[in-house]
């Protein structure tokens, strides 16, 4: 097989493999579906455009397609997806399902990691959330896993402080008197 | 709260979310239109850009003779111009070559007719200019290093022939006139001057 075609293969291969948790990837931080569709749509064709710079082992690769995610994020402009019919066509099917559900109780959680520092918020959530290790969620922000382990430590006690301040207010004065004795 | 329950916490504040939707379908379609949408930019640009040249020079280009007779010796069967950079005229002579058949073979000749009907100045590059300028200061196609930089004359110019290029090749085909696969016939000669 030539080296264009090996690359076309494998791009389609890790597609297949990671597609879901990349869209997860995507709803669990956008607003909407279809916005989350638009995202994962500039993703692949970003992956096509670059495929040759996609290291051809899979964990490698599903990290690589991560950090890509991670990028796609971060800008503004969706120019490739904007202009494939095929993606519009995912942004239709994404529309017509039910919208992710955001549990209230979990509300908290959530403006505390709001609160914390962009990259490490995104350490706590590829850790969490989307099930990395410690070392892939570092591979994915592009900072050295024992980095990444530190931040990791720091950003869990600023958001058990965060929560245990918000449980203090919610129980009143006299709780947290009580609680102080 | 113990490490546990914190780590409970944290887990349970991911949004619930749905993927239900067939994806792996949906990524083969869009990996599939890039992939075609490459083929096509391909065979039009092997089939006319292999064959061009793009002089680089300043300088104001005098048109001798009629108006599609070229600096260069050779006729064009379009030719457009605009200001370029530094008050120059970018001008710009395209002309329909054979490749493989006779010069008088039916798709060089509705090819010529189909480049040289086309009125340049008003020609609609916009979805030209649009795909040229997504890929403006991205790294290259294929994974060289470095960035694609062209500038908004370079762009104007690329938009035009591009343009032009995908109509003649459509329009052939609509009329059954070409091959399938990546084998062309004709070919979209280039050149131009004070663009850059």
């Amino acid at each position: 097989m030539s080296p264009a075609r090996d690359s076309d293969a494998h791009i389609h291969e890790l597609v297949r493999l990671n597609a879901d948790d990349l869209l997860r990837y995507f709803q669990r931080r956008l607003l909407d579906d279809s916005d989350a569709a638009e995202a994962l749509g500039e993703l692949f064709l970003t992956a096509w455009k670059l495929r040759r710079r996609v290291p051809n082992d899979p964990t490698e690769g599903r990290m690589w397609l991560f950090a890509a995610a991670h990028n796609v994020l971060r800008g503004s402009r969706r120019t490739l997806a904007r202009r494939s019919a095929a993606v519009e066509r995912l942004v239709n099917d994404m529309r017509a399902l039910a919208p992710p559900a955001w549990d209230d109780t979990a509300i908290e959680v959530r403006d505390a990691l709001n609160r914390l520092p962009d990259d490490d918020a995104e350490l706590v959530r590829l850790t969490y959330w989307d099930g990395l290790t410690s070392h892939e969620a570092a591979s994915v922000l592009g900072i050295n896993p024992s980095t990444a382990r530190s931040r990791l430590s720091r950003a869990k006690q600023q958001l058990r402080l965060a929560l245990e301040e918000i449980e203090c207010t919610e129980k009143g004065p006299d709780d947290v008197r009580a609680a102080s004795i | 709260m113990n490490d546990l329950d914190l780590d409970t916490r944290i887990r349970a504040a991911a949004p619930h979310v749905s993927t239900q939707i067939g994806l792996i379908d949906h990524g083969t379609r869009i990996l599939r239109e890039a992939r075609q949408r490459r083929g096509r930019k391909l065979r039009i640009w092997t089939a006319s850009v292999a064959a061009s040249v793009a002089l680089v020079g300043g300088g104001t280009v005098a048109i001798a003779g009629n108006d599609l007779q070229t600096p260069w010796g050779w006729t064009a069967d379009n030719v457009y111009q605009f200001p370029g950079p530094n008050g120059q005229t970018c001008f710009a002579g395209l002309v329909v070559k054979p490749e493989g058949v006779a010069a008088d073979a039916e798709v060089v000749v509705v090819a010529r007719e189909i480049v040289a009907g086309l009125d340049l100045d008003t020609l609609d590059i916009s979805e030209a200019v649009a795909e040229l300028e997504a890929d403006n200061d991205q790294p290259f196609d294929d994974g060289g290093p470095g960035i694609l930089h062209q500038t908004p004359q370079e762009i104007a110019q690329s938009a035009v022939f591009m343009t032009v290029t995908n109509l003649m090749f459509t329009e052939l085909k609509d009329r059954g006139l070409t091959t399938s696969g990546d084998q062309v016939s004709v070919s979209l000669f280039y050149q131009a001057q004070g663009c850059q």
